[in-house]
């Protein structure tokens, strides 16, 4: 059986990271996984170049930087003796924010969608606030500091009144995913019932929170969260937050307290179930649920 | 559309080339530069909107009011509540006006670098425009879309000059809700208070000369900005606000099902909450429209026999 998947998300979302993470753990065989390695054919030097930076601590290339590639890896789900050849097209986040800014898009990919592969989306849980009003900023600020329409007279608040001109770059990150999954219900892309395994990435970033992924996409990106909910004739998903990197590389105590540890250890996902080191839990996802 | 018409080419340039010369490099560079076309995420055309609608159902709002009555901040306010969460019992569903939202609502935000949210004004070189939202109910995820016009003030101001131009708007002959702005702002100035109601007054008129039977659409009377006849000051506008709408129900008695809506979509005041009286007029735009009964439509007289099929009516 040849299980394909699309990788999706905006630029810096973690698709490249959870990539060599998966190599990583596949290839090195440290702890238990769902899927094992199953054979290599072609070429892996992209997937050695991006592996290697992870487990040396190093900031994964962007596919922007590196070229996009499509990588090939063969598994086999040792309990079942199910075989899967997954193919990632590692498509750079800049293609989406295209997508989403120019509204256009490869015709590869239309055609890779039409085919019902299971999708990994992902989205950075390092949000910004880029959707906050100036009323909700004014209410942020101290009293003195709070500028009052109503105070203001009428030639300050002309002055002070400059805004940047509207351009399709400053849509909310949250708006941005929500047009790329309506874009997968409309022409020219086949409407149909797709998988979509939502992967928060920066998990460890929210673990103060103690939100679920399901929990934390309706409160950081309410949109994303109410349009997958109310669009389940067109979308199957589950919800992961993923940790593929496991530390901040800038916080060198961090880095040098996991050293010594199995470095597939460093990766940490939440799903339905329970946590786990295997990545290769939203993939078995993707490859059980029924068309 | 073909899927030449489908595919661009991004570098595309008018220079003369001889393809026969350029290497395979170059035409594989090409290749992979093509890119295809997706529909645009901006306001809706009436073209769009007959195609949307050959599509799929959605109930059409119509917002009638002249310039700087709050039209469309109204709207993008409804829109920005669904960024923050549900809203009035619904979950956002879709939109096929996305980037249309965004452009309205940018300089309300704090990333437009402006101190105070403002809307841009909306151009009567634009024409009619529709918004776009889909929405689920919470309980049961019924999904219902609204098409929710978008039109220059000042196009209203030329209706309430010649009233036969609102034969001329199909979003009102085809709408199930018209919502008459009135400008809170100009009620908060006693100067201008009577003329904010003849405007309204003067439009309400110029609906009724096109639409001479009683049909299903709700009249809505909005009042915008209604912060600003809030307090003791407010007190003579409120008043003169409630003979307006008790004389203007007068007006559509028995025609239409009508209702006043006091809203404040973006009341600047710190610490204000935003989108004050909203959610009862997005619901009430959501309601489910009485099936009509095929019997109720006037028997035409009857000339050949393909006519006497309408004998048949209503028994199935």
């Amino acid at each position: 059986m040849n299980t394909n998947f699309i990788i999706m998300g905006l630029p810096s979302s973690g698709k490249t990271t959870f990539l060599a993470a998966l190599w990583h753990l596949v290839e090195a065989n440290e702890v238990k996984c769902r899927l094992k390695f199953e054979s290599c054919h072609g070429n892996f030097s992209y997937l050695h170049q991006i592996a290697e930076a992870w487990r040396t601590f190093r900031r994964v290339p962007r596919t922007s930087q590196t070229g996009e590639q499509d990588v090939i890896i063969e598994l086999i789900n040792p309990d079942t003796g199910q075989k899967a050849r997954a193919f990632f097209p590692d498509l750079a986040g800049e293609t989406f924010d295209r997508q989403v800014e120019e509204r256009i898009c490869k015709p590869a990919f239309v055609e890779e969608l039409s085919k019902n592969n299971g999708i990994l989306f992902f989205i950075n849980a390092d949000v910004k606030e880029d959707g906050l009003s100036i009323g909700e900023l004014n209410a942020r600020l101290p009293a003195e500091a709070q500028i009052s329409a109503i105070s203001s007279g009428e030639d300050s608040y002309k002055e002070s009144t400059k805004f940047q001109e509207w351009e399709p770059k400053h849509l909310p990150a949250q708006v941005k995913i929500v047009q790329l999954f309506s874009d997968m219900i409309r022409p020219p892309f086949e409407p149909m019932r797709r998988r979509v395994a939502v992967m928060i990435s920066a998990w460890d970033l929210t673990r103060e929170m103690q939100l679920t992924p399901e929990h934390w996409l309706a409160t950081h990106m309410p949109l994303v969260s109410q349009f997958l909910r109310s669009n389940h004739d067109y979308f199957d998903y589950q919800i992961y937050g993923v940790s593929a990197q496991g530390v901040r590389l800038e916080d060198d105590q961090a880095v040098d307290r996991v050293l010594h540890d199995l470095p597939s250890r460093r990766i940490q996902i939440v799903g339905p179930n329970e946590d786990s080191n295997d990545l290769t839990e939203p993939l078995v996802w993707l490859m059980s649920v029924k068309e | 559309m073909t899927d030449e018409t489908n595919i661009t080419d991004a570098n595309e340039d008018d220079a003369d080339v001889d393809v026969f010369e350029r290497s395979g490099t170059d035409v594989s560079q090409e290749v992979s530069t093509r890119w295809a076309e997706l529909p645009v995420s901006s306001t809706l055309t009436i073209e769009d909107a007959d195609k949307f609608l050959c599509w799929k159902d959605a109930a059409i709002v119509a917002i009638v009011g002249e310039r700087n009555g709050g039209k469309t901040t109204l709207v993008t306010e409804m829109y920005s509540c669904f960024l923050r969460g549900s809203f009035a019992d619904n979950l956002f569903c879709h939109s096929l006006s996305l980037s249309g939202f965004e452009q309205k609502c940018f300089q309300s935000r704090a990333a437009s670098g402006g101190l105070h949210p403002q809307t841009p004004r909306t151009s009567s070189q634009e024409g009619l425009r529709f918004f776009h939202l889909a929405l689920s109910n919470e309980a049961e995820l019924r999904r219902r879309d609204l098409l929710i016009s978008e039109r220059a003030g000042e196009t209203y101001t030329e209706v309430r000059n010649t009233p036969e131009y609102a034969t001329e708007m199909p979003e009102l002959r085809k709408a199930s809700s018209v919502v008459f702005i009135i400008d809170g702002e100009r009620l908060a100035n006693p100067r201008l208070r009577q003329e904010a109601f003849a405007s309204v007054r003067s439009l309400l008129r110029a609906y009724l000369l096109i639409t001479k039977v009683c049909s299903q659409t709700q009249i809505q009377l909005v009042t915008t900005k209604y912060d600003l006849l809030e307090g003791e000051g407010g007190a003579g506008a409120r008043e003169a606000l409630e003979t307006f709408e008790k004389s203007a129900f007068g007006l559509v008695a028995g025609k239409f099902d009508v209702r006043a809506f006091h809203t404040a979509a973006r009341n600047p005041a710190a610490g204000s909450q935003p989108a004050v009286g909203l959610a009862p007029l997005l619901q009430s735009w959501l309601r489910p429209l009485p099936s009509l009964s095929f019997k109720s439509i006037p028997m035409p007289s009857l000339t050949d026999e393909f006519d006497r099929l309408m004998l048949y009516r209503g028994e199935q």
